[in-house]
This record gives C-alpha cells, sequence and structure tokens, in this order.
C-alpha cells in the first residue's frame, strides 16, 4: 500500500471511533439544542433547557 | 411512525404531572406537518432540529429520556418508555402547576408558586388565610401548602444525598437553586446561610474548580495526543486530590497509557 492509502485507513478508522463515541449514554448530561420550528409545544420554549424541572423524553423520529 | 399512538398516550396520562414529549426531526418544517401534525393530529411536542452532532445518528426512531436536572436516565427505542416508568420519574418531581382551581383569594399564591417563587407563595398564602373564617379559603391553602412541602421534601432529600456522599458540587447547586426558590422565608435564609457557609469552605472551592477544569477538557481528551490527555489529567489529579473530579481524573489518565 502507499503512504497515501494508509493515511486514507487511518482517516476512516478516526472518523469510525468518532461516531462510536458520540451519543448520549445514561448518566450523560443531555445537551441542549435549539428548535428551529416548533409544535405544540410550551409558549417561550425554544430550546431544550426550557425543559428543566421536568421529565423530558427526546425523540428522534422521521416521516419515512 | 408506528409509535405515534404509543407516544401520544405517554402524553396523554402524564404531561399533567410534569412529563414532556419532544419529538425531533430535522425533515422540512412542511413535511413535518403534512406527515405527522396534520395526518396524526398529535398534540404532543414536535421540534424540527437538528441533533445529529449530539445525540447520536444511528437507528431512528430512538429515545433519550432526561431527568429534572438534565440527566439521561434512559436511552433505547421509545417502545421501551413505558407508562410504569414514566410514572416513577414523574412521582420524583415536584409540582410546579396547580391542577385544580383554587379559591380566588389564593390567587396571587398560586402565580407566585407557578413561577417558583415558594417563598413569596407562602407569605401570600399566610395573608389569605389570617383572619379567614373561609373554610375553603383554609382548605384550598393546605392543598397549596401541601404542594410546597413536597419542593422543601425533594431539596432536603438532595441535600441529604449529595452530604452523605460527598458531592459537594450538588450541594451546592441544590442549595443555590432552594435558597433562591424559597427567598424571603426563613427556610431560604437558612438555606442561603448554609450555601454562604458552604462557599467559604476551601474543600468546596477546590471541588468546585477541580469539576470545571475536568469538563472543559472532558470532551476533548479523544482529540488530544494520548501524552497530552494524560499529562492534562495528572495535572488535575495532582492539584486537586482530594476531590471527586481529581479522582476521576486519575482514574482516567490510566486509559492513556505511554
Amino acid at each position: 500500500m502507499t503512504k497515501l492509502s494508509y493515511a486514507f485507513v487511518a482517516l476512516v478508522a478516526c472518523l469510525f471511533a468518532g461516531t462510536v463515541s458520540a451519543g448520549v449514554e445514561v448518566g450523560d448530561q443531555g445537551p441542549n439544542f435549539s428548535f428551529d420550528k416548533s409544535w405544540n409545544t410550551p409558549e417561550g420554549f425554544t430550546d431544550l433547557d426550557a425543559y428543566r424541572g421536568k421529565i423530558v423524553m427526546v425523540e428522534r423520529w422521521a416521516t419515512w | 411512525m408506528s409509535g405515534v399512538p404509543h407516544l401520544q398516550e405517554l402524553h396523554d396520562k402524564f404531561n399533567s404531572k410534569g412529563f414532556e414529549l419532544v419529538a425531533v426531526s430535522s425533515e422540512d418544517a412542511g413535511k413535518i406537518q403534512s406527515g405527522l401534525i396534520d395526518a396524526k393530529k398529535v398534540t404532543y411536542g414536535v421540534v424540527r432540529a437538528d441533533i445529529s452532532g449530539t445525540y447520536e445518528t444511528r437507528g431512528i426512531p430512538h429515545s433519550w429520556v432526561l431527568d429534572a436536572e438534565g440527566k439521561c436516565i434512559y436511552k433505547g427505542h421509545p417502545s421501551g418508555v413505558t407508562a410504569e416508568k414514566v410514572a416513577e420519574w414523574v412521582a420524583n418531581l415536584a409540582p410546579t402547576t396547580v391542577d385544580k382551581e383554587l379559591h380566588k383569594d389564593l390567587k396571587g399564591a398560586v402565580k407566585s408558586f407557578e413561577k417558583g417563587e415558594m417563598g413569596k407563595s407562602q407569605a401570600e398564602i399566610s395573608k389569605a388565610v389570617e383572619g379567614t373564617e373561609d373554610e375553603a379559603v383554609k382548605a384550598d391553602a393546605e392543598y397549596l401548602q401541601g404542594l410546597i412541602k413536597k419542593h422543601i421534601d425533594l431539596y432536603e432529600a438532595k441535600m441529604a444525598k449529595a452530604e452523605e456522599s460527598g458531592d459537594l458540587v450538588t450541594l451546592g447547586k441544590t442549595l443555590t437553586e432552594a435558597s433562591a426558590a424559597f427567598k424571603g422565608s426563613e427556610l431560604g435564609d437558612k438555606w442561603a446561610g448554609e450555601l454562604k457557609e458552604l462557599e467559604k469552605s476551601d474543600e468546596y472551592k477546590d471541588t468546585v474548580k477541580a469539576q470545571d477544569e475536568l469538563d472543559k477538557i472532558k470532551d476533548k481528551l479523544e482529540d488530544m495526543r494520548p501524552s497530552s490527555a494524560r499529562s492534562k489529567l495528572e495535572k488535575i489529579a495532582e492539584k486537586y486530590p482530594n476531590t471527586p473530579a481529581g479522582k476521576e481524573a486519575a482514574e482516567l489518565a490510566k486509559r492513556y497509557p505511554d
């Protein structure tokens, strides 16, 4: 293999490692995020931190 | 989208008890509107946001449940969030809204309560019941006091637990929160005094500083050279050897050998 392809393999490995370590696990603090648009949310709530004090279920979904 | 009825049911049952759903999609707003809001008539919270960078992307649907402090207490398929589990979680929450109509003399007290101003609410309750012979006012005042008591109990339980485990960071945060909520009352003053004492102690100062320093580098460790990650962690461990974060840093440092 050429040096370049070694570099490529290393890069892919890094990307893969990054994907695996990412994400929120039980015990972690849930990162905040702001809403581009919202439906049925309490008035004035524009990001996740607004929900502190409640139990909040973040659900990722898609129409497909 | 087969999970919609399950989510709607959880919302209907537990929303008034402090459970909120935030269904996140990164699709077009128009698609969300027609595909979920119009087609399924859901009444739970739906938002458009891209969270793929922070909350993992693989597997949809996927869900996380965060507690009152924002800590993740469940991660997995939404169907795993059962009514039993949610009932248990919300039982640990202090009520933030008054779920029935109270006597009009207590209007101010209810308003303060829902704003989280417990000390003010307590004072307003006392004022409303002072010299009244109206049993309805008395009964409602007692009910509202009961809701406030739940906040006191939860704060006290949290403080006791933090003290017992030596978690000074949580103790400080709880005292800050509790003394602010009960500002103007005897209890609020007592907690404010305890917070002042705590903030004076060197142990507390070190604990907070160590936690700050560790938090700052924790997410970046993976991107550092192992030797650099290790030396940064060892520095924290050496500087604050008797703090939880210092000990955690010492443990983490072992993951980055020569």
